[in-house]
């Protein structure tokens, strides 16, 4: 479960910045005010344009950022207070996630257990399944630099997931990956609902959104747009297709601010 | 204390892995000295060896060149003499390489010998050939110490009595405090620039490099506190300054016992301040100054974006670490109060001190407290800027 309540972050602009988005205000606000919950078993899908924010929530989520107000609980736990224990229950994967190249696959799952305090045992035990799972066992040996794009894909998702955590948070996780790649992921976040865990990711492609969500969070600069289920979302629609609605809502927005 | 382990575990396993580093840490440092010994003395005793067993060709001028003087210069080593007469196109010779040299010896050469004068001979050489004017020289000088024999015997005089002063000077300098006091300062140098060079390629690469292959978030989101991610990372880096610094001496030792052909002072001496209890206390002080190069060098890894541009910003800092120590190296600057204040000339000073067994312990210690002063401020720094949330996913 994650519970997100009244949460903002500001973030100070220097001149450079400033001038970049033409802007005289010393600071501006990546996130404001949203209020979201994501609920064990169901995928919650954020979504929005460049910018909008989608990358500054999940950070704060994984505790990456500390909110400038608000609050977030992950599994119970409030992030700002209980970080470490959080971050244990939290898997984090995100498309331009690199991996250690002159370690192996074993190597680096290993180094990831052990960070997320895992017994040796277990550790052992849930490396095994996992690399049968997705088929690591061939090259668990091998260079991670050496690996093809779809095999490193593979071992950031075991990376991901071996301390089996109780919340996963997908940062445009398919981003830069081809279809065949981007189909272990798609595998990995159905596969997570179906473990009865929590799942939140973040995309700005509506058609991903459609083949996987079940509660849906549309945001724009910084603020909730939209904030119901896929089904809710669908009944409501104006517009005949997913992604013509989206930019329908995001343009009403823009409109609306002017 | 078990997360810095298995951080630092790793990232030395990953470092050492990396060829860039591998070669900065342990080849260049390792081989250094045994290359530079070997190719420098080999150089030297080569060129020495060559110029001396050279054949010169001579031209011999002179219209009336006694028989004796041609004796001596053929019973020369080595030496092929061309007779010349009163032909004098050997300058153009001598300056255009056909010949090596040219001796030439005046017309009345015989008559104002025989008669009690100075008789004249001149040796048409080039400075630029290694060692032909000094084989000359040396030849004749053998031929003017037996003229001058005969005359002296001609005239009844001993050597004494044209010799009233005998002038000798004793050096009492030990030959390890002359040597030590060049090298005393320069030996802990190379030491200091190596702790930095060892340090600065994995810095970059667990700071940077984590940013740029994007594994940074991947680690910042495991449990792990982010005091202690730092901590084990920078305990890599320190490591690997002070192994390259090691590295240095074992390669320091290895070519002063391999390279047979470097002056013998030189080995003794060097060999001398090497000792143990020098090491020791060399160390002592590269620890931490090798944090507090870390402490430097990790701050601007972590708010570089890419390898390159941390590259960019450190490259000045390495002329920061050189000139110190080259005021160090400089004649006058000794060790005092405000110097010992100041990392890498503090080391190189009060090494040059040690060498020499004139250290002041009062200002040892504050060399001390300096450079651990220096090194907890930058980790202290570092610390705060891991924290800091805009440097670390700065991107």
């Amino acid at each position: 479960m994650i519970e997100i309540n009244e949460l903002t972050k500001e973030f100070r602009l220097n001149r450079q910045q400033r001038k970049k988005i033409v802007s005289v205000a010393p600071s501006i606000k990546a996130v404001n005010n949203i209020s979201l919950t994501c609920r064990p078993g169901r995928i919650f899908s954020l979504l929005g344009p460049n910018g909008a924010g989608k990358t500054t929530t999940l950070r704060m989520i994984a505790t990456l950022l500390k909110p400038s107000s608000g609050s977030i609980r992950v599994a119970g736990l409030d992030t700002q207070k209980d970080g470490k224990k959080v971050r244990g229950s939290i898997g984090f994967l995100t498309g331009t996630t690199g991996l250690y190249d002159r370690l192996n696959p074993d190597e680096l799952v290993t180094y990831f257990g052990r960070l997320n305090g895992m017994d040796s045992a277990t550790l052992e035990r849930r490396k095994r399944d996992l690399f049968h799972t997705l088929e690591i066992f061939s090259f668990s040996g091998k260079r991670i630099g050496e690996l093809s794009s779809g095999m490193k894909q593979k071992v950031s998702i075991a990376r991901t997931m071996i301390h089996d955590p109780e919340v996963v948070v997908f940062d445009e996780p398919t981003a830069g990956l081809d279809v065949i790649t981007a189909e272990h992921i798609i595998d990995l976040i159905r596969r997570c609902k179906d473990d009865g865990k929590t799942v939140i990711f973040s995309s700005h492609i509506m058609s991903e959104v459609d083949l996987l969500c079940d509660d849906l969070a549309i945001i724009h600069e910084g603020k909730i747009l939209f904030d119901g289920t896929m089904d809710h979302f669908r009944s409501q629609m104006v517009n005949g297709s997913l992604t013509q609605e989206f930019i329908r809502i995001v343009n009403n927005a823009k409109t609306q601010a002017q | 204390m078990k997360d810095i382990h298995n951080i630092a575990r790793k990232e030395f396993k990953d470092t050492i892995r990396d060829k860039r580093t591998l070669m900065a840490m342990i080849v260049v440092p390792l081989l250094l000295f045994p290359v530079i010994f070997t190719i420098v003395s080999g150089l030297q005793s080569e060129s020495m060896e060559k110029a001396m067993s050279r054949e010169l060709k001579v031209a011999l001028a002179g219209s009336e060149v006694p028989a004796g003087l041609q004796d001596h210069l053929e019973g020369g080593q080595n030496l092929r003499l061309i007779p010349f007469g009163r032909d004098t196109s050997y300058r153009r010779y001598v300056r255009s390489d056909s010949l090596d040299a040219a001796i030439a010896v005046s017309e009345d050469f015989q008559s104002r010998v025989d008669n009690m004068q100075t008789g004249r001979i001149i040796i048409y050489f080039q400075s630029t050939d290694e060692g032909v004017g000094q084989r000359l020289s040396n030849l004749l000088d053998q031929y003017r110490a037996k003229l001058r024999r005969e005359r002296l015997a001609k005239l009844n005089i001993s050597e004494e009595d044209i010799q009233p002063v005998m002038l000798d000077m004793v050096d009492m300098a030990t030959m390890q405090e002359k040597i030590g006091k060049y090298i005393g300062g320069f030996i802990p140098y190379i030491f200091i620039i190596f702790c930095f060079i060892g340090a600065m390629y994995p810095a970059i690469d667990l700071f940077t490099g984590e940013k740029e292959r994007g594994t940074i978030e991947t680690i910042l989101t495991t449990p792990v506190k982010r005091i202690h991610i730092l901590t084990g990372k920078m305990s890599v880096v320190v490591a690997t300054g002070i192994i390259s610094a090691l590295l240095a001496i074992v390669g320091l030792f290895g070519g002063l016992n391999f390279a047979d052909t470097l002056p013998a002072q030189i080995t003794e001496v060097t060999g001398d301040i090497l000792q143990p209890r020098f090491i020791l206390l060399l160390l002592s002080m590269l620890i931490p100054l090798t944090i507090f190069f870390a402490g430097i060098l990790i701050p601007i890894s972590i708010y570089a974006k890419s390898f390159k541009e941390a590259q960019s910003i450190i490259t000045p800092i390495n002329i920061l670490v050189i000139l110190p120590g080259i005021v160090g190296l400089m004649p006058g600057i000794e060790l005092d109060l405000q110097t010992a204040l100041i990392p890498v000339i503090n080391i190189a000073l009060a090494t040059k001190e040690i060498v020499a067994g004139t250290i002041d312990y009062g200002l040892l210690g504050v060399v001390y407290t300096s450079l651990i002063l220096f090194a907890v401020l930058s980790v202290a720094f570092s610390v705060r800027y891991f924290g800091r949330e805009t440097n670390i996913l700065r991107t």
